[in-house]
């Protein structure tokens, strides 16, 4: 299970980081792998869970306590993943502006902002309203 | 510019929101990047009012966060958008003039900031200097340097001297920590280099493109070809001015004049090794992206060489193709190819046309060749409007530019003059060239110095009345095209010459090497010959049957026909022109209205000015002498005031000038043919001090009348084909109704003795033509050789 979770991790974050470098070039094959990567990393957070409670329940069985360095380690992957999912909705937007898709990219931001909520990383909205910037300015530049 | 649409929402406002999210997030840095966006969201949608705005807001507030760099950046952002909506409008705009005005401010601030951050690496070496480097002191280096490194967006390196402050950063220090500080100093210093030389090559970018943008074609590359050293390290930058400067040199290419393929092709040249040299930048970078656009452009550039001088692929695209399309015609046009011409340039027809493409001059020049008359005119008319257009945006202040859109406009009004006069259309023929005439920016501080044209029917009324004749010369590629008409004609007559060509004798009267010299005069005269064997009389029975019953012939010169002394041209039989009629002199027939609208005073009043003496080689005269004998002529009832010697000063002369109804002016005086504006090239050598025709120009005068004594007083730098400046310009925008002067350099004898006969026949009531036709006469008398009878001219009003 443990390899089987590590080759499709792996093929995750090889996929995601040539979908970024796509972007620039072939903003519509960056879209796809993207929206593949949308698409994978709720399944593949959903086996890594699985996995770790597996794990969860050996060492309860063992008797084994989490060690605060693997307790970090633990919360830093749900950061990773999370900042996976705001990469995909960047890149999504991102993609959707050099198409001119304006009006879907307006709504990924919309919905990725709304799912980030008002308290969340100021990092993470203000790269969010970056992207909404962009988006307003292209369509500015159409009008 | 578009205007927003009605229900849509406002991008500006929308944008400024975001930036205020931003700022409240804390930020900084993106919140001054969708500020510029606000900006120039606001100018797309049509509001001007918020670009400014919106732009000064993101510099203050990067500024006011230490983001340098940043504010830097947004800077040449705005002046880079100014230059696209300058060149997208096809039009010199405000916006243009503004980024125009912000250039010199941006290099200096480039060069301010970045200064300002290689000083704290400068400050930690001299800390680092010292016996025992003082803690506080090197704190307080690293400090700075650390916060210099932040505002250039320099993260690493800032961090690496947080670090060490923190870590190492108190004494007593290892001398390895010491030389672990002096390396990041190093590194900093070194990217801080980097970033500068981005900055400025950047800077560069935007200044020689909005020179080109202004038609300025040796200016950008004078720049790109600094800028290139400037970004020798960074091989990116260094490729865009490379492709940029060959982009340059095929426009100047492209304009170079009919005659000039010979320089047109070395600048195609140029513009090929600029391409190659943009191929070999990039060649270390990894990026094959980047190596695309170097490599078209050099493919670009070998097809402009191409053995058949047509633009095989590239070049028909943009702005830089359509020129080099123009210029493959203009080469066509010289080699008598003229359907060739208009082939090449319907190739360029898809090409967007850039301000300053030429293509309907040359397809208008190519189709009177064909014997097209009719079918040139649209596209003159089509090319003049788009350049007046232009002109009325102009700010009047000299600029190679302006004179070279001047004089396009000029050429184009003389080929419509040509071929309206090859249609039989006479009436129409001269109101072609009397608007070329009359053409010129705006004078805004003094708008009735510059008159607009007047229509034939007003002109020959005029002519009806004062008993005037008229004949004016303009120059072509084709011959001499000959205006004229006597007092009594209902119509003018026109006819081409073409035994006098444009190209004829400019070399003679525009060698610019021999101006400022003393041959210029023997030149001038050297070409009194040929002049009248080619030019004048062809035309004799016409000017014998125009001149009959005239009190005056008013001459209407063309570009160096200016510098040519008319007086001193025979007809048949050794007459002289000089002798069958008075003559005057002026650019336009507007030029001779407004002058002689003016309120007429009588000669009560004369200010005689002298200063100086002659030359060493000639006679001792004073010309104080010279000034008092003039001054002697105004007897009571009439005055005369004398400056002369030391009373002799500019602001002597500025003061008095304007209560005077004569005022001559006896003193050295010169014209520069390497200043570049021709105000300040011409000038007067008074006591103390230089009067430049500048200075002059800005005085208020009521005189009838300045007679200049003066070496080349009445020589000026020409601005387009028929706008005279100099003192000419100066003296009649500040009031003068005429002016006498010479072109050329004068011996004081003769001129002084034509001086004081001129003032004896007018003051006993001639005309000022008629005086100074007498007067040269009777020189000539004393002194037979044409340069000392024959320079002076009269301008303006003749009577």
């Amino acid at each position: 299970m443990a390899l089987a979770l590590q080759a499709r991790d792996r093929e995750f974050q090889t996929r995601l980081k040539d979908a970024f470098h796509l972007l620039a070039s072939n903003p519509a094959a960056a879209l796809s792998e993207l929206e593949w990567a949308e698409q994978e990393q709720p399944a593949l957070e959903r086996e890594r869970t699985e996995f770790d409670a597996a794990m969860e329940n050996v060492r309860i069985q063992a008797g084994i306590v989490l060690t605060p360095q693997e307790a970090a380690v633990r919360n830093q992957m749900a950061a990773t993943s999370h900042n996976a999912w705001l990469q995909i909705q960047w890149g999504k937007a991102s993609a959707l502006v050099s198409l001119n898709r304006l009006a879907e990219a307006r709504v990924v931001v919309d919905a990725a902002s709304a799912a980030l909520g008002p308290e969340s990383d100021p990092q993470a909205r203000s790269m969010l309203l970056q992207m909404r910037a962009s988006i307003v300015a292209a369509a500015a530049q159409g009008l | 510019m578009t205007p927003a649409r009605a229900g849509a929402p406002d991008p500006s406002a929308e944008l400024e929101s975001i930036a205020l999210q931003l700022c409240d997030l804390g930020d900084w840095r993106a919140a001054v990047q969708v500020k510029a966006q606000a900006g120039t969201a606001a100018l797309s949608s049509g509001r001007s009012d918020l670009f400014d705005q919106r732009y000064q807001e993101a510099f203050v507030l990067a500024a006011a966060h230490d983001l340098q760099y940043l504010e830097l950046i947004v800077r040449l952002q705005k002046a880079q958008f100014q230059l696209a909506c300058a060149s997208a409008g096809g039009i010199i705009d405000s916006i243009s003039a503004e980024a125009k005005a912000k250039d010199s401010e941006m290099v200096q601030r480039i060069r301010q900031y970045s200064g300002t951050a290689l000083s704290t690496c400068a400050a930690i070496d001299a800390a680092l200097g010292a016996p025992a480097p003082d803690g506080v002191a090197l704190g307080g280096a690293v400090d700075a340097a650390a916060k210099a490194a932040a505002s250039f967006e320099l993260n690493e390196t800032g961090g690496l001297l947080t670090d060490w402050r923190t870590e190492k950063g108190n004494p007593p220090f290892a001398a390895e920590s010491l030389d672990g500080l002096r390396g990041i100093a190093a590194r900093l210093r070194a990217e801080l280099d980097r970033r500068y030389a981005s900055l400025s090559t950047t800077a560069d970018l935007i200044r020689a493109a909005l020179k080109a943008v202004y038609g300025d074609c040796d200016s950008p590359i004078e720049i790109l070809t600094r800028a290139a050293v400037t970004a020798a390290n960074l091989p990116s930058s260094l490729a865009q001015v490379y492709m940029a400067l060959a982009d340059a040199y095929c426009a100047r290419a492209g304009i170079e004049k009919t005659n000039s393929p010979q320089a047109a092709a070395a600048d195609l040249e140029q513009a090929e090794q600029a391409a190659a040299n943009a191929v070999a930048a990039v060649q270390p970078l990894g990026n094959v992206l980047e190596k695309e656009a170097p490599a078209a452009k050099l493919n670009e550039m070998r097809a402009l060489r191409s053995p058949e001088g047509t633009p095989a692929a590239a070049p028909s695209q943009g702005f830089y193709g359509a020129m080099a399309l123009g210029q493959a015609a203009i080469q066509a046009l010289a080699e008598h190819r003229p359907a060739d011409a208009l082939a090449l340039l319907d190739k360029a027809a898809n090409a967007p046309a850039g301000p300053h493409t030429m293509a309907l001059g040359i397809r208008a020049a190519a189709k009177y060749e064909l014997g097209r008359y009719e079918d040139a005119i649209p596209d003159l008319d089509a090319r003049i409007a788009q350049l007046e257009q232009q002109s009325e945006a102009d700010s009047g202040e000299f600029s190679y530019a302006l004179n070279s859109r001047l004089e396009e406009l000029q050429n184009l009004y003389v080929i419509k003059a040509c071929a309206l006069t090859q249609l039989g259309r006479f009436a129409e023929a001269w109101n072609a060239s009397e608007r070329g005439r009359a053409a010129g920016p705006p004078d805004h501080a003094n708008p009735a110095a510059h008159p607009p044209p007047i229509e034939w029917e007003a002109w020959r009324a005029w002519l009806q009345t004062e008993r005037a004749a008229f004949v004016s010369f303009a120059l072509s590629r084709w011959g001499a095209l000959i205006l004229s008409a006597g007092p009594d004609d209902a119509q003018p007559s026109a006819m081409l010459l073409p035994s006098f060509r444009y190209s004829d004798m400019a070399q003679q009267f525009l060698n610019r090497a021999e101006e400022d010299s003393q041959v210029w005069t023997a030149i001038i005269f050297g070409a009194v010959s040929a002049l009248s064997a080619n030019l004048l009389q062809p035309i004799e029975p016409l000017l014998d049957r125009i001149a009959a019953h005239a009190e005056v012939l008013y001459i209407l010169p063309d570009s160096y026909l200016f510098r040519a002394p008319f007086a001193a041209l025979t007809l048949s039989g050794e007459r002289y022109l000089s002798d069958l009629c008075p003559l005057a002199m002026a650019p336009s027939a507007a030029f001779v209205l407004l002058n002689a609208s003016r309120a007429r005073q009588a000669a009560r009043s004369c200010l005689a000015l002298g200063v100086g003496q002659a030359p060493k080689d000639k006679p001792v005269i004073r010309f104080s002498q010279q000034a008092a004998a003039v001054a002697d002529l105004w007897t009571a009832p009439k005055t005369s005031t004398r400056l002369l010697d030391e009373a002799a000063t500019d602001d002597a002369l500025r003061q008095a000038a304007g209560a005077f109804d004569v005022l001559h002016l006896s003193c050295h005086g010169a014209t520069s043919s390497r200043m570049l504006d021709p105000m300040e090239a011409s000038l007067l050598e008074l006591a103390g001090a230089t009067l430049t025709a500048r200075e002059a120009l800005a005085w208020n005068l009521n005189a009838d009348l300045v007679f200049m004594n003066v070496c080349q007083g009445g020589r000026f730098r020409m601005e387009g084909r028929t706008n005279v400046s100099g003192f000419l310009r100066a003296f009649h925008a500040a009031g003068a109704r005429s002016v006498i002067a010479s072109v050329t350099h004068i011996d004081p004898l003769p001129a002084g003795e034509l001086a004081v006969r001129f003032y004896r026949h007018w003051l006993a009531g001639a005309s000022k033509a008629r005086a100074l036709q007498r007067a040269q006469q009777e020189v000539r008398q004393l002194y037979p050789a044409d340069k000392d009878w024959a320079p002076h001219a009269l301008t303006g009003d003749y009577r």
